[in-house]
């Protein structure tokens, strides 16, 4: 059975064989400025950066940010929801302009893509119970541990587990949480927010950072070429952190400080 | 339905074909027919007069049930030529084998009545479909023929609430219904129970009482002796040897008949 | 953060289920009709139409679902071909249910006795009087269990139809199992939903096969 991950890698590497990213040679401003609507991908499924109401209506950090993009650039915001598994295709075949999407930078994306600056802090890591001993990964050996298919932790955890770890992996991040708090796997491999969550919802667990995996922002991504509309998006994040607002976003949704984002 | 001087005229429910009596209404030259490298039919010639019974006897992979389906098209044949109540076989043509398939009508050893019609229904499908004919004439004609067979009160029942002989009296009548010139008789009773091959043997022997031409593969010899007019035995894909039924069970000449009329009696 | 309460979850669950039931019925219609064209184009004994559909039923048996729909708007998409979400997902859905409709029809009819066929022919019917009287109508009685079993198939499938976009019910219970952090509740509702839009599907093939078989042993 094909694995999301790799019909899109398949997907990927075939664009990189297609000479669109060029040929397309950036329109994209342009067509955003003359539609007076911007496109925008972002999750519906990842709280606190973009999940939804009881109205079912999206909201959360990177709806913020994708809110704020479209006011400084004067046009309306389509909000398309989006998951790790389409969200890079949907760029690439320009269904959407950006993707505000706790999109983290990597080399493998670079090729396809391009990135603005930062916007919000993120970071992922191993987590276990109070109980469980890990100091190094080395100490992951023999363990099971909790991963979301396709998602940054997937990939981090690959390059630096030990081959006798039992990886589990979840087609999402509920699920992911899910089996770690009913003691499916000793370990989870996740985002900073996401245990902020499960802590809330089980107190009693126990449950510890033990390892950093990676400290990876969130950046908007960009098809590549367009390097107008880059700018442009650019311009507006080193706007908003010189103003304090993506100072206050963070603080609202992630109840801690931006930090110190980089370009 | 004319008069005339032909048997056929008296009884209403059989329509004359357009042979004359007593001329060749099938004719059957040099056919050779394969299945694949398997030659089955190896150079047929016969000629079956109207109103003639011709009973085609022989053991199992003789080719006699192969020539039977050539003559009305379910199997296609190689070489020779084919014509039936003047109308010759052309395979190609969609149009010419349902012109053909009017004139020729076929009794099959395990009746083949659709499951999903009632009785009458099944008898009046292809009058309606072919010939255009109107409801309430197809009705009482379909009525008419049921009657014939002796199965008229079972028009409204369905297939499957009658014997094994019933059935096949009904696939009589249904074939009857587009008024054939010819009726092929592909083993019509080795389905039966012994019981019920009477019944139907005896709807066939008025049939050849009323002038009706029959080509019929069969088994029952007894029959074949009593109505027959001619006995055909094949052997091999050929005709190996043919007469009335008096000499052909009588006095048999080539020890290939001998050797299979002896077998019937073990 | 955002508190659901049980009859939100439901409520917006069910509001979800709408595109479920839309994208099945344009599904099975629309891949109805194409599969039965199918049919009747490979009964016809043209070698090179049975060949030809034979591929097409090779080739949407063979890969997954979920790929169709990505090739038919991410795929098309590199090419220069815009579609909306709305426009891939029926075009998948109707191509992915015809080749298995049409697959599932082709044993019925087989199934038919060739007598039946043998017996319509010398009684001079022309093929397309052989299929519509004699053997589509039998086919039908042989076909109803495959077909409503393949049926609620496609209901499921349209889950899929999430990768280019589509919030039906699947995705709509991830999302509020992903913010209320409670799986076993929203699924179990997502389950209970499917279940209420397949078991009439299975209940009326029970009265469907019961009525053909009227006059059958």
């Amino acid at each position: 059975m094909l694995s999301k991950r790799s019909v899109i890698v398949a997907l990927g590497l075939a664009a990189l064989a297609i000479p669109f990213g060029g040929a397309h040679a950036q329109t994209a401003l342009d067509d955003v400025l003359k539609a007076k609507t911007v496109r925008i991908g972002v999750p519906t499924d990842y709280p606190p950066y973009g999940f939804v109401g009881p109205d079912l209506k999206p909201m959360g950090l990177d709806i913020d940010v994708a809110g704020l993009i479209g006011t400084r650039l004067g046009v309306k915001v389509e909000l398309v929801p989006v998951v790790s598994a389409n969200r890079i295709p949907y760029l690439q075949t320009r269904k959407v302009d950006l993707i505000v999407s706790t999109l983290g930078r990597n080399e493998e994306r670079a090729k396809i893509i391009d990135f603005s600056h930062a916007y919000a802090p993120f970071y992922q890591g191993v987590f276990a119970l109070k109980t469980t001993e890990i100091k190094t990964f080395a100490d992951l050996a023999g363990k099971t541990v909790a991963v979301a298919r396709g998602a940054m932790e997937d990939e981090m955890l690959a390059q630096v587990a030990p081959p006798t770890t039992i990886v589990k992996r979840f087609e999402d991040q509920a699920a992911t949480t899910a089996a770690f708090a009913s003691g499916q796997t000793q370990v989870i491999a996740t985002s900073v927010s996401n245990i902020g969550v499960l802590s809330q919802k089980n107190p009693g667990l126990g449950v510890e950072y033990k390892l950093l995996l990676r400290d990876s922002p969130c950046f908007v991504g960009i098809a590549k070429g367009e390097d107008a509309l880059r700018g442009k998006v650019n311009a507006i994040i080193l706007a908003a952190k010189a103003d304090g607002t993506l100072e206050k976003l963070s603080q609202k949704w992630l109840k801690r400080g931006a930090g110190d984002l980089p370009l | 339905m004319s008069a005339g001087a032909d048997p056929s005229a008296t009884n209403p429910v059989l329509v004359p074909p357009h042979t004359e009596v007593g001329a060749p209404i099938v004719r059957i030259t040099a056919l050779r027919k394969s299945f694949g490298d398997n030659e089955v039919l190896k150079g047929i010639d016969l000629d079956v007069m109207r109103g003639e019974v011709v009973a085609v006897i022989g053991k199992s992979g003789s080719g006699k049930s192969t020539l039977l389906r050539c003559i009305n098209g379910l199997e296609a044949f190689q070489e020779g030529s084919l014509t039936v109540d003047g109308k010759p076989l052309l395979h190609e043509s969609a149009q010419a084998m349902r012109e053909l398939r009017q004139r020729v009508g076929m009794i099959f050893q395990s009746f083949n009545l659709f499951p999903h019609l009632s009785v009458g229904r099944n008898v009046m499908l292809a009058p309606r479909l072919v010939k255009k004919r109107r409801p309430d004439e197809n009705e009482a004609r379909a009525r008419q023929l049921l009657d014939r067979v002796g199965l008229a009160e079972k028009f409204d029942a369905m297939p499957d609430q009658l014997s094994g002989g019933q059935q096949q009296r009904v696939a009589i009548a249904r074939a009857l219904a587009m008024d054939p010139a010819v009726l092929l008789c592909d083993e019509i009773t080795s389905a039966l129970d012994p019981e019920l091959v009477g019944e139907v043997l005896r709807v066939v022997e008025s049939l050849a009482e009323d002038g009706m031409t029959l080509l019929m593969v069969t088994h029952e010899m007894g029959f074949a002796r009593k109505v027959a007019d001619r006995v055909i035995f094949m052997h091999q894909g050929r005709v190996h040897e043919s007469g009335p039924p008096d000499s052909i069970f009588g006095a048999p000449r080539t020890p290939e008949l001998k050797q299979f009329l002896s077998s019937l009696h073990e | 953060m955002v508190e659901f309460t049980l009859w939100d979850i439901l409520r917006n669950l069910l509001l979800a289920a709408r595109w479920t039931v839309v994208l099945s019925l344009i599904a099975f219609a629309g891949g109805g009709a194409v599969g039965l064209v199918l049919l009747v184009l490979r009964l016809t004994g043209n070698r090179v139409a049975d060949a030809a559909i034979g591929a097409y039923v090779q080739l949407f048996q063979g890969t997954p679902l979920l790929m169709q729909l990505f090739l038919l708007y991410f795929g098309i998409a590199l090419f220069g071909v815009e579609t909306s979400p709305w426009m891939a997902a029926c075009v998948a859905l109707i191509l992915y249910a015809s080749a298995y409709l049409t697959e599932i029809w082709r044993g019925c009819v087989a199934a038919v006795p060739r007598g039946q066929w043998e017996a319509s022919a010398s009684l001079a019917l022309g093929f397309g009087q052989q299929l519509a009287h004699v053997v589509l109508p039998q086919a039908l009685r042989i076909a109803v269990p495959p077909t409503v079993g393949f049926l609620v198939q496609v209901v499921k499938g349209t889950a899929l139809a999430s990768v280019i976009g589509f919030v039906e019910l699947t995705k709509a219970g991830g999302m509020i199992a992903n913010v209320t952090y409670e799986p076993l509740l929203v699924y179990g509702c997502v389950a209970l939903i499917y279940f209420a839009l397949c078991f009439p599907i299975s209940l009326y093939a029970g009265s469907l096969e019961r009525k053909l078989h009227v006059g059958r042993r």
